[in-house]
């Protein structure tokens, strides 16, 4: 066990060596501390309601950055500030419930195919192969449809979507380690399927998975801001949600550019750090450049 | 230290005669003693994250025409980088720092110490700076390489593109670097009409023929470019002569229009074309089209390459991909494409480690065979002493960035001078019927980030004694056998003769 | 094996595909049960609900198990019959509404698909084998930052830039939405309610009838679309195609060609380039469904009237024709485009083709 956490730190070490990739876990923990924030004592960093856009509609006209308002406000007379900050704890979590709901099903569905072979890998794998001839967004735009207009849909809709993508990497991953030495002497030594699945085989496909997700997890959180901000959710329209932040300022952008640019940055600046740190810890597990 | 040649002894007559005429001329004892390569003081290092390494410390050699040298030693010792650094082709992370290497009258260091200067800033390395340096090296030494340097490498597989087949990748060495003979071939093919070529199967078939008469007659007729082709058909064993003189009047088969002949030729004299040539080969497809006869040209030589090389079905094999080829195959793609360039020099990086050893077998054969035909000296590099002692002429012994030791390999083998030579060959196992341990030198290859000062084998060795703290001078213990060690010449006292006593562990 | 028998295998293969993908849709229309199914089928002007209800549960099989549904439901598919969609531009058969919308899509998609090729594969290239260099960096960080940028905000920033505005009346040259300004459009008899005729393509349709005014206007607004979509298309692939350079400029045939004393161009060019541009092709297929994503996306940002624009005025206006429509034909698109990347990977690397 030791050893692992000896290995956990030498990444830590090396990501933070490179300087961008260092940035890059800086702006994510950043952000992950907002969203804890958030959660327990959100009005220590300014925010009155975690969980609702407070609209002012005695003055629903957006008005510029201020001292009272530090990004301004939206519309209806939202302060942007408050409203971004809350909406963070949404963004992120959602995201990542969906990139781990599509780890875990992509790699159930890559680690068996790959490890039972024959029939039940050529099945699993064409069903996989369905999911992959469909374009992510339009799919995922019509299981959402289908179940029905909601934010929690959305999720739902993008792990299905996102999971095949996972199930191939964990299948790759489960072919190149099952035929390691270190499996066929574990199964002399009396080891069963379970636990040599559990002991071998899973954590060093997770290793490369990992990776991937910190990758996806920028590309998820766009996408699903992505489709709130076209207008996809009917449910709860004061729920702080960055698309649901930039739809709102859709209509007075071109008067009021701040609406639009401040809950934009949020999603680019949490992209550009997930991506960096993804990067990051992709070259630091490269066993090139481990000494 | 500087390693001199003596006469080599003469070529073939100590080993199998092979016969056929080399391309070159008759093979025989080699004329001057002006070396072909020389290598004086070359000093590498690589900058790495764990600090400077310092692989080559002082490597000294040279290389007569015609010789085949080896350079043998453990893994680490610096061989193959040795070779790299002759051909210029150092990885990134590595400088020469120090040396001379001249190969032909040429300079193949040009340049080197104002990169250091330029590129090195105490341990670091400036990484642009060092891409540029990289560009203009390879910009000089590319017409050296291939034509007059070739290189073979260990490891088939990944040393063949992927992507390209076999026939591309060996006329792309003649495309570059044969191309006056190609358009020789190809006038020659216009030039010849049917009756020269009757007139020439008229001759073969003379029961008087005697090779020499050919080439007369082919100047004769102004054919000379089909001179080679038409040999090749002659000594071809797998067809009888009806089929050869066959052969010999298709020779004119194909045509080219003297129009395209005209612009190949004129292409290949003026190196720098106008705007308006290099707009119409950027056309894609054009250059390829226009180059067609060429090609095809190339094409067959590259056949008759590799039935040089001894490879089965060679036909076929030129149009497959090297994944389709197995390793032993591979490596005589790489031989062919390494004599392509009828070059002077053949470096060989260890060409039969990777393969097994029947394979192993038919492969140094076949360097010798072409040794004798063409006349190439080669560099062989090896850890396999057997190997070394089937194939060269003289051996240079490499330890930890030094040549510890050199001399013929008869000299080398009856009569090791130095203690490491002294410990590797101990270290050979023997079948003489009686079970002992495995001899073996104690302790390892040292750090070469810190290495030992002085000899740097010094830690291991068991004559080992307080001069060697300092770095050793070459003696020389017999004419062509030079040792680097303090046990010999005006240091060494008689009691620590190695020769007297085991150095290898019992 | 010979590429031609490798392309008809991979033909064969778009069958089983295609199935895949109309069961997927036939399971995702069932899940909320068959009323809106029912609702989509109905042509509203034509009166008698009831009885055209009827019509449409036998016509469907809607009785009988889900597998025989299926199967009546395909048939239906396969003879062109896909309902009815009623959304703010256009109301009628979906069919029809395909044909109207597609083509101004695939004219977004194809000029910014072949854009995205044309820029970001030399420029990886380039950018690989000068490493380092100034010119290196700013790539990367601009690649980096499209990689990054949610596809909509950038061309909401560009609208922005663009708006005819008190504030910046220089910027004002390009059109910021719409396919085509509709004063110039007024005056085309051939066109109405946001489709052209005859060809549907509006570009067409202007040479067609001689209008070069509304041909140039409708490119004109066509630049920001392209523009925003490429640029956040062409970073993925910016990025994959430098590092797969720059592996395989330190892969050991590289070394062998310029120890065949080849030009260091050539040795980059036909070496080095080829091997590098193969795992860029097999990330070409999910670039090509980020890029129908984008579509998606950019049309209803800049209100570009195409099959984009209509998926989303139907799942707003909760039209299951409309949404079935579109995503069939996003996967039939997708599919053929994968087909055509498959071939070309078959064409690039011999290996493949065993």
């Amino acid at each position: 066990m030791s050893s692992r956490l000896n290995e956990l730190w030498l990444t830590l070490r090396i990501i933070l060596e490179n300087k961008s990739s260092a940035a890059g876990l800086i702006i994510v923990l950043a952000y992950v501390l907002i969203a804890i924030i958030d959660f327990v004592y959100p009005s220590l960093i300014g925010v009155h309601d975690a969980y609702a856009l407070i609209p002012n509609f005695s003055d629903t006209v957006p008005s510029p950055p201020s001292p009272a308002h530090i990004f301004g406000t939206t519309f209806p007379g939202v302060d942007l500030y408050q409203a971004i900050m809350a909406a963070i704890r949404v963004d992120l979590w959602y995201s990542l419930l969906v990139v781990l709901g599509g780890m875990v099903i992509g790699t159930v569905v890559g680690v068996f195919a790959a490890y039972y072979g024959g029939y039940v890998d050529e099945a699993l794998m064409r069903f996989t192969d369905i999911f992959l001839s469909i374009p992510y967004l339009p799919f995922a735009i019509a299981i959402a449809f289908f179940l029905g207009r909601e934010l929690n849909n959305i999720s739902i809709a993008l792990t299905l979507v996102w999971w095949p993508l996972y199930a191939r990497y964990a299948r790759g991953q489960t072919l190149s380690v099952k035929e390691n030495t270190y499996v066929e002497a574990a199964r002399a030594s009396g080891v069963g399927t379970p636990g040599i699945l559990a002991q071998h085989i899973v954590p060093n496909v997770l290793t490369p998975i990992f990776v991937q997700i910190s990758l996806d997890l920028g590309t998820v959180v766009q996408v699903f801001a992505g489709l709130v901000f076209i207008g996809f959710a009917t449910g709860n329209t004061l729920l702080p949600e960055l698309g649901t932040l930039i739809s709102d300022g859709f209509q007075y952008a071109v008067t009021a550019p701040w609406t639009i640019f401040f809950p934009g940055m949020a999603i680019l600046i949490f992209a550009i750090g997930m991506n960096l740190l993804g990067d990051g810890l992709r070259d630091a597990l490269d066993p090139k450049r481990r000494t | 230290m500087i390693i001199q040649s003596t006469q080599t002894k003469s070529g073939p007559s100590e080993r199998d005669d092979l016969g056929g005429d080399g391309e070159r001329g008759e093979p025989g004892p080699r004329e001057s003693s002006e070396p072909l390569l020389q290598v004086k003081d070359l000093r590498l290092s690589f900058v790495t994250r764990a600090g400077v390494v310092h692989a080559i410390e002082s490597v000294s050699f040279e290389i007569a025409k015609g010789e085949t040298f080896g350079l043998v030693g453990e893994t680490g010792c610096g061989k193959s980088q040795t070779a790299m650094a002759i051909m210029r082709l150092t990885p990134e992370s590595g400088f020469i720092e120090n040396g001379q290497a001249i190969f032909d009258g040429i300079d193949l260091f040009e340049g080197v110490h104002d990169e250091a200067k330029l590129v090195k800033k105490g341990d670091t390395v400036r990484l642009r700076k060092k891409e540029s340096a990289i560009k203009k090296t390879n910009a000089h030494m590319s017409k050296i390489r291939g034509r007059d340097i070739s290189m073979i490498f260990q490891e088939p597989m990944t040393s063949l593109n992927p992507v390209y087949t076999v026939q591309k990748q060996i006329s792309e060495v003649l495309l570059a670097h044969r191309m006056d003979y190609l358009l020789a071939r190809v006038n020659a093919r216009n030039r010849a009409r049917k009756e020269d070529l009757k007139t020439i199967s008229v001759l073969v078939s003379k029961p008087d023929y005697d090779p020499s008469q050919l080439s007369s007659k082919l100047k004769e007729l102004d054919i000379e470019g089909l001179e080679e082709e038409i040999e090749f058909i002659l000594n071809r064993t797998d067809i009888g002569h009806a089929q050869k003189i066959r052969l010999i009047s298709e020779l004119a088969g194909v045509k080219t229009s003297p129009m395209r002949l005209a612009f190949l030729m004129r292409w290949n004299d003026s190196s720098n074309l106008g705007p308006v040539y290099r707009l119409l080969f950027a056309i894609p497809g054009f250059k390829d089209w226009v180059q067609k006869p060429v090609t095809l040209e190339a094409r067959n030589i590259s056949y008759e390459l590799l039935t040089k090389v001894r490879m089965p079905n060679a036909w076929t094999v030129l149009s497959q991909h090297p994944h389709e080829l197995s390793g032993g195959m591979r490596q005589r793609v790489m031989i062919a494409m390494a004599v392509a360039g009828h070059p002077k020099l053949v470096i060989a990086d260890e060409p039969t480690s990777a393969l097994d050893v029947t394979i192993q077998a038919q492969i140094l054969q076949l360097f010798l065979d072409l040794k004798n035909e063409l006349g190439v000296s080669v560099l062989f590099i090896s850890h396999d002493m057997g190997v070394i002692a089937e194939t060269c002429d003289r051996v240079g012994v490499m330890y930890a960035g030094n040549i510890v030791e050199v001399a013929s390999v008869d000299e080398l083998f009856q009569n090791p001078k130095h203690p490491y030579t002294q410990g590797l060959l101990a270290a050979i196992p023997k079948y003489d019927g009686s079970k002992k341990a495995l001899k073996s030198i104690p302790g390892s290859v040292p750090n070469l980030i810190h290495p030992p000062s002085g000899c740097r084998f010094r830690t291991r060795c068991p004559y080992a004694f307080d001069k060697c703290e300092e770095y050793p001078s070459a003696v020389q213990v017999s004419p062509g056998h030079q040792v680097l060690c303090w046990l010999y010449g005006k240091n060494g006292d008689g009691e620590r003769d190695p020769t007297k006593k085991d150095v290898a562990e019992q | 094996m010979k590429l031609r028998y490798y392309i008809l295998r991979r033909l064969l293969f778009v069958i089983p595909t295609l199935l895949g993908l109309t069961i997927i849709v036939f399971v995702l229309i069932h899940v909320q049960g068959t009323t809106n199914l029912i609702g989509s089928y109905i042509n509203p002007r034509a009166g008698n609900i009831a009885g055209q209800e009827h019509a449409v549960i036998k016509l469907l099989h809607l009785n009988e198990p889900l597998p025989y549904q299926y199967l009546y439901w395909l048939w239906q598919i396969l003879h062109g019959n896909w309902g009815y969609t009623h959304t703010g531009i256009y109301s009628g058969p979906v069919t029809n509404a395909i044909l109207l919308f597609y083509p101004n899509s695939l004219v977004l998609a194809i000029i910014s698909f072949i854009l995205v090729t044309l820029i970001s594969i030399p420029l990886g290239v380039w950018s690989a084998v000068r490493r380092n260099s100034l010119g290196d960096h700013l790539t990367r960080v601009a690649s980096f930052i499209g990689y990054s940028m949610p596809i909509y905000w950038l061309g909401l920033l560009l609208i922005l830039v663009f708006a005819s505005n008190d504030v910046n009346p220089v910027l004002n040259i390009l059109p910021i939405s719409g396919t085509v300004s509709t004063t110039l459009i007024s005056s085309a008899s051939w066109y109405s309610r946001g489709i052209s005729y005859p060809t549907h393509l509006l570009l067409l349709d202007a040479l067609i009838h001689g209008r070069l005014d509304i041909f140039a206007n409708a490119l004109e607004h066509l630049v920001l679309p392209v523009a925003t979509l490429t640029y956040g298309t062409l970073a993925g692939i910016l990025r994959v195609t430098r590092s797969s350079m720059q592996d395989t400029l330190s892969q050991d045939y590289v070394r062998t060609a310029r120890a065949k004393g080849l030009p260091e161009s050539v040795v980059v060019k036909v070496h080095a380039r080829r091997n590098a541009l193969i795992p860029v092709t097999t990330l070409l297929g999910y670039t090509i469904a980020s890029l129908l994503g984008g579509v998606v996306l950019i049309e209803t940002v800049f209100n570009y009237i195409g099959l984009g624009y209509w998926t989303t005025q139907s799942f707003l206006s909760n039209d299951l024709g409309g949404v079935m429509g579109a995503t069939v034909i996003f996967g039939l698109t997708f599919v053929f485009a994968n087909l055509v990347v498959d071939v070309a990977y078959g064409f690039l690397d011999p290996r493949i083709r065993y």
